[in-house]
């Protein structure tokens, strides 16, 4: 019988010999056969609108530009003349530098931890399952920071694994933003109750979109400035530079894909909007690896704001936070048009009625 | 000739949702069905996504990888998509409208990736079947001795499902479908690592305490057979959410 550690030499092997001379020396997906089409598709696919590379970098341009803008706002009413100054003094400072990978691992529990009691301001609906936190193993260390879901019955918890290699290249400044999306209110929150949603197709509680995952997690992220933390202007730093990584996605994943940019070129525009070397080198080589999958958090985050906008406006004193977000929760994942048209419904049920809840 | 164009004729000035259309209940009886026999099929062919829901049906399986396998499942869903879109949707509530309008672009979001054939180049360093299958000492229930045999039963099938990626990667080298070099030039280390690490013995070192002597020291050796590994150390379509 065939045993588990030979099959993976002879794998390792395969690839070795076989498989790995044979790469593409280009970076872009649209190199490959029908690549145009390839990547296009990939977009829509990841996005779950209708839109072009084009499109998307611009939006990144634009979005950057306007994080950048709220950055150095937050700079000076710290005493800095301007946002390089800020950032240099962050980047210098030691209570940002982790000094080994357990110190990672503790600073992202201590967020969740502290997030878990104040998710009934935010909700009605509550994850009910728990969730852990664990580093990435030695040798998945080019893997990204992820969530990985639990049991519905949350007897196998959900678990966040860290990403810690190299502790001391590392910063602990956007730890807070990351552990918020990771955990909760972020992938745990939405996945675990998605799970456990009552009266729809079972296919529809396991619906998987990145575009509405990623968006929701993002979004999630800000919520902690809403019930009063980021309480450190440094960490509240990190919020704004965790949103500006996610918009600088749309232009250096479309640059690489479509716009034939080199591997330099994508780490340089990373080191000048503030993405510390160790995350930009693996995410450059996460973006050449996966066509697409980084626009989807960006996305789906400005759809949801977009959507809350809209709800506020229309609903004016009668907006509910909480009630906002058990919707836009409450139907599983979805393509952003169709949550769109789903929550319009909502909204427009709210303004007419007393406030039932069209469901579906 | 004449009876076609006396068909086209009729069913133009016929009101929309007229005769041959079933009453609402049982199209959404039908379509509730027809989820029903989606999923359990979905749960079928990915026995690692199954126990990631907590469904133990398959627990002692790993899914199909090879390309018939690929195909198979690509005629299925096919067919599903066809048989959704015989179901009128007219007069569905909004919930039901939802659920038919969702699983329809699901199956055709695979058709487009099934026609690009985005699966003949399944590994890269952030995510890929190595990596997966070693997460899976982490993925799956070990609460009995049932879900022991099952994770035996799991590891001796890991072979064959890296033979299987091979046969697929090896239809991507014909087809020119290739990862960059600097994705590429990760992936070996990576299965090394997993061996140096040996992930797949810590269940070895967890075993409930309501386990027997006899059982733990069998187990113990079904394990280490299967992995062909002496000593200690310490996925899977879990739902990974990729990263932040």
């Amino acid at each position: 019988m065939p045993k588990v550690f030979p099959a993976h030499r002879k794998f390792a092997e395969f690839l070795r010999t076989e498989y790995d001379p044979k790469g593409r020396p280009e970076l872009s997906i649209e190199s490959l056969p029908d690549g145009k089409r390839r990547y296009a598709e990939a977009v829509k696919m990841m996005t779950t609108v209708n839109i072009t590379p084009a499109e998307v970098h611009e939006l990144g341009l634009k979005e950057v530009e306007r994080i950048t803008a709220e950055m150095t706002k937050l700079a000076q009413t710290q005493g800095y003349t301007d946002l390089a100054s800020f950032r240099a003094a962050i980047n210098n400072d030691p209570k940002w530098k982790p000094q080994n990978e357990q110190q990672i691992v503790d600073d992202f529990k201590k967020y969740i931890d502290q997030m878990q009691p104040k998710l009934p301001e935010l909700f009605g609906l509550l994850p009910r399952s728990p969730v852990t936190v664990e580093a990435i193993p030695d040798f998945a260390k080019a893997e990204s920071t992820h969530y990985v879901a639990g049991t519905p019955d949350g007897k196998r918890p959900g678990r966040v694994v860290v990403a810690v290699a190299d502790p001391t290249k590392r910063t602990l400044v956007d730890d807070e933003a990351v552990a918020y999306h990771e955990g909760v209110p972020g992938h745990h929150m939405q996945i675990s109750i998605a799970q456990t949603l009552p009266d729809l197709p079972k296919f529809r509680l396991h619906g998987f979109y990145s575009a509405y995952a990623e968006g929701w997690a993002l979004y999630a992220e800000e919520l902690g400035k809403e019930i009063g933390f980021y309480k450190d202007p440094v960490s509240d730093y990190g919020r704004l530079s965790s949103e500006l990584f996610r918009a600088v996605r749309l232009v250096v994943d479309t640059g690489i894909h479509d716009q034939n940019w080199s591997r330099e070129k994508v780490i340089d525009y990373m080191h000048a909007n503030d993405v510390n070397d160790a995350l930009a080198q693996t995410e450059a080589d996460r973006y050449i690896a996966w066509p697409a999958q980084a626009l989807a958090y960006k996305m789906g985050q400005l759809t949801i704001r977009k959507l809350r906008e809209e709800a506020k406006t229309r609903l004016g004193a009668k907006f509910d936070i909480k009630a906002f977000h058990d919707e836009i929760l409450n139907g599983g994942a979805m393509p952003l048009d169709l949550l769109q048209e789903r929550v319009e419904r909502w909204i427009n049920a709210q303004a007419s009625a007393g406030g039932a809840s069209t469901g579906g | 000739m004449r009876y076609i164009v006396f068909g086209l004729v009729l069913a133009a000035i016929a009101p929309p949702s007229f005769a041959q259309i079933a009453p609402l209940a049982d199209r959404v009886a039908r379509q509730n069905a027809l989820f029903e026999e989606f999923y359990q099929t979905s749960l079928k062919n990915s026995p690692e996504r199954a126990t990631a829901y907590g469904d133990y049906r398959y627990n002692s399986q790993l899914g199909q990888y090879s390309l018939a396998e690929i195909a198979r499942q690509h005629a299925e869903a096919d067919n599903f998509l066809k048989q959704l879109q015989a179901i009128p949707t007219e007069g569905m509530s909004d919930k039901d409208l939802l659920s038919h309008q969702l699983l329809e672009r699901q199956l055709q979001r695979e058709d487009v990736n099934y026609s690009l054939k985005n699966y003949e180049m399944p590994v890269n360093q952030q995510n890929g079947i190595h990596t997966r299958l070693a997460d899976l000492p982490l993925s799956v229930p070990l609460d009995s001795v049932e879900h022991y045999q099952d994770y035996i039963s799991r590891l001796r099938q890991i072979p064959r499902v890296l033979e299987q990626t091979t046969e697929v990667m090896r239809q991507g080298e014909k087809d020119g479908l290739m990862p960059p070099n600097l994705v590429l030039e990760k992936l070996p280390g990576q299965c090394e690592g997993i061996i140096a690490a040996n992930p797949f013995l810590r269940p070895t070192t967890t075993f409930p305490a309501s386990f027997s002597e006899a059982d733990k020291k069998r187990l113990t050796q079904e394990i280490t057979a299967a992995v062909n590994a002496q000593g200690l150390s310490r996925s899977s379509e879990v739902r990974r959410v990729p990263a932040h």
